[in-house]
């Protein structure tokens, strides 16, 4: 084994070991995290006496639900536990609602409910929560941190490509003053800046030789330039996507504080959170449908999609082009695998049929001889 | 202004939401899985990942030509018997029905590039001769199901001779409507991009497609729903099967779910004509067996508008249209889907089969 490729199976070692000790790491968090969820030290803290015996509760259903989240992550569970799952999202729903329902409610008791200044009661960042929540938006911290990483990627190719060019640079630089006495036939000089030269063709041209094809770098930056590029189209579309339901959502609030006003106005009780929950959900079902129902929100959703299935694909091809230098079978090589295999299952089928069907013919055809045969033997 | 909140039921509401809550968590981390599908049946025939099985039954049939149902591809065909006392198969089967069932499977990366020919013309098909050759049928009952239903559709047209009735629930044919909220997406949707993308188009993309039909009432109401009924450990047991089959949605074969949207839900070439199934024309006046098609009158994901025009479509000289009152599921697991619907079925089935064609 050459040095070379010695030192390529150690780094492939090292990427290996790097992964499981990544695997094990997350591994041991996610149990860490789901006993710190089941016994929370800050719990009961968090019940602050005469806020009503609900903040309790409230503070046990984050933790368990925290808890089955945990457990769902590392475990894949049962019917029970997934529907456990997805109940504590709807529950989650509810509590939020509750929470900002909740200044509503005592503006209502304390008989200072104006419903045309409803929007002075109301969070509407809790409001938003509730919202994303419910059609699973992504948080702008998870569109910061996804541009932060793109980032991340695009220096570190910039910096691939300024390796290039730099020891050259440096070598040139370092060896600039030693020309005169290299002309003046210095030797040592003459052999340093050798030296300095062989370094930079050791650190770029010949790993470029080895390795990358010339004008690789130049291609995956501009590779990265367009993920980015498509990446932004998509946050641009899923802004306005958002907007659009916020719209909704928010228009619909209003409905709903405005029936809750005809009730104050026509003196009817308000008979409590579970009336305003099925109000609320009654006017957002109905306001939501008609949103969907029209051709600006389909499209709308169609333009999103194709924004999304876009950038997906400019990073499938980054990361392919990237994972190329490891021994590993690729996405795309393993869909041409799946191509042979499918067409050659298809016709091994059609050859099959059709030596059945030859083969029928042929016990047709030797029937009527074998009879004829028989018969001429019964004759005789 | 002087409306009095009653803040002691707010309190009491909350309070017992986080009950019900405590319990249902306590009841659900207890439940390990549920059983479905309980129904006796066995494996008769396989070919790649699709099996098809006959379900044992006490005594002979008393309806002579055996029935196949055929589910969509995005969910399971348990869903025909969920449990015991919610099973159209065992109603079939009670009313004399021989029936057999395709499961289509899982789809992997592997199966990226089936298409509808794959599904109708070889494994529908091989599933059909199976059954013809085994019980000695020249043609048999198809009951199909949603999207099984347009598969069955296709496939009579194909090869009116080997069927001999034909039944369709809640069958999506005319995709030109805008009433179902899938029909109206789709025609936006940029299939090419998202076959290419993923190959095998995962049943949980779907599912949130799903949900977002009814958002809030699939969301929030159902499941405060079923904090109510925590308690009864049959009830939420039935809960949670239904549950178990809503999630357990299989993924799509990206080629045929490319040609699906195409040809029918952009396409809408079942009516318009010109589709075209492997190189075989599909012309819905070539359906001459008798047909029952059932729609359901409150039916949010397979409007009744897209399923009833089958019937003016086809050449069919006895076809009867069923109307169902309920939505999309309860034509399987409601009250009246096991009361009524079966039997009749059942009935429509056993009168015909009797007849010779």
């Amino acid at each position: 084994m050459t040095d070379s490729a010695a030192e390529n199976v150690a780094s492939m070692q090292d990427v290996l070991l790097k992964s499981q000790q990544e695997f094990f790491k997350n591994w041991f968090s996610a149990v860490e995290n789901m006993q710190r969820s089941v016994v929370d030290p800050d719990w009961l803290a968090k019940f602050q006496p005469g806020r009503g015996v609900s903040d309790v509760y409230g503070a046990w259903r984050q933790a368990f639900s925290k808890y089955v989240e945990a457990v769902s992550a590392v475990v894949p569970g049962g019917a029970g536990m997934q529907t456990a799952d997805r109940l504590y999202a709807g529950s989650d729903a509810y509590m939020r609602l509750y929470e900002f329902w909740k200044p509503l409610s005592s503006a209502v008791c304390e008989k200072m409910f104006d419903p045309t200044s409803y929007r002075s009661l109301m969070d509407p960042a809790k409001y938003r929560e509730l919202v994303d929540k419910l059609f699973g938006f992504s948080t702008p911290e998870a569109t910061a941190e996804m541009f932060r990483s793109m980032s991340g990627l695009f220096e570190l190719w910039s910096a691939h490509a300024r390796q290039d060019v730099q020891p050259w640079v440096d070598a040139v630089q370092r060896n600039a003053d030693a020309w005169p006495k290299i002309m003046s036939g210095d030797t040592d000089t003459s052999l340093k800046v050798f030296r300095d030269f062989y370094s930079a063709f050791d650190k770029t041209v010949r790993n470029v030789l080895h390795v990358p094809a010339i004008g690789k770098d130049r291609e995956n930056i501009q590779l990265v330039s367009k993920a980015i590029d498509r990446h932004a189209v998509f946050f641009a579309k899923s802004v306005e996507f958002q907007h659009k339901v916020y719209g909704v959502a928010q228009k619909a609030m209003e409905q709903v504080v405005a029936a809750l006003a005809d009730k104050v106005r026509k003196g009817e009780p308000v008979s409590g959170f579970e009336e305003f929950l099925k109000l609320w959900i009654s006017i957002n079902e109905k306001a939501f449908l008609e949103l969907f129902r029209t051709e600006e929100y389909s499209k709308l959703q169609g333009l999103l999609l194709d924004a999304a299935l876009e950038a997906r694909a400019s990073m499938h091809e980054l990361m392919e082009r990237h994972l190329r230098e490891f021994p590993i079978v690729l996405r795309s090589e393993m869909n041409d695998v799946y191509k042979t295999n499918y067409e050659l299952t298809r016709s091994v089928r059609a050859l099959k049929r059709k030596v059945a069907e030859l083969e029928a013919q042929l016990a047709a055809r030797a029937k009527p001889t074998a009879r004829r045969a028989k018969q001429k033997k019964d004759i005789r | 202004m002087n409306v009095p909140l009653d803040i002691k039921n707010t309190l009491k509401e909350i309070n017992d939401f986080n009950s019900k809550l405590l319990r249902a968590s306590h009841a659900l981390t207890d439940i390990e899985d549920v059983d479905v599908g309980t129904a006796e049946k066995e494996l008769v025939f396989s070919e790649d990942k699709v099996r098809l099985f006959r379900y044992r039954r006490q005594g002979a049939p008393t309806c002579k030509t055996p029935v196949l149902a055929v589910y969509a591809l995005v969910n399971r065909y348990y869903m025909l018997d969920l449990q015991p006392d919610r099973s159209f198969i065992r109603k079939l089967l009670e009313k004399g029905i021989d029936v057999y069932i395709i499961d289509w499977g899982y789809p992997t990366q592997a199966d990226r590039y089936l298409t509808l020919d794959d599904y109708i013309n070889e494994y529908l098909n091989d599933c059909v001769d199976h059954v013809r050759k085994t019980t000695g049928h020249d043609k048999i009952n198809l009951m199909g199901i949603c999207q099984g239903g347009t598969f069955c559709a296709i496939y009579s047209a194909i090869n009116p001779d080997k069927v001999k009735n034909l039944v369709t629930l809640v069958t999506p044919v005319d995709f030109a409507t805008n009433d179902g909220l899938l029909f109206s997406w789709s025609k936006n949707l940029n299939i090419d991009a998202l076959v290419d993308n993923y190959g095998v188009i995962s049943g949980d993309l779907l599912n949130s497609s799903f949900l977002m039909l009814m958002p809030f009432t699939l969301n929030i109401t159902k499941y405060m729903g079923m904090l109510d009924v925590v308690q009864d450990k049959e009830k939420l047991l039935n809960f949670i099967r239904m549950e178990k089959w809503i999630f357990d949605s299989p993924g799509q074969a990206g080629e045929c779910l490319r040609q699906f949207v195409k040809d029918l839900y952009q396409g809408n070439k079942l009516v318009k004509g010109g589709l075209e199934i492997g190189g075989k024309k599909v012309d819905l006046k070539k359906i001459t067996m008798p047909l029952l098609n059932i729609y359901a009158v409150a039916d949010h994901i397979v409007p009744p508008c897209s399923t009833k025009p089958l019937n003016d479509l086809v050449g069919s000289t006895d076809k009867e249209l069923y109307e169902f009152k309920g939505g999309h599921i309860g034509v399987f697991v409601g009250g009246k889907s096991q009361e009524e619907l079966a039997p009749a079925v059942a009935a429509w089935l056993t009168k015909r089969s009797e007849e010779r064609t």
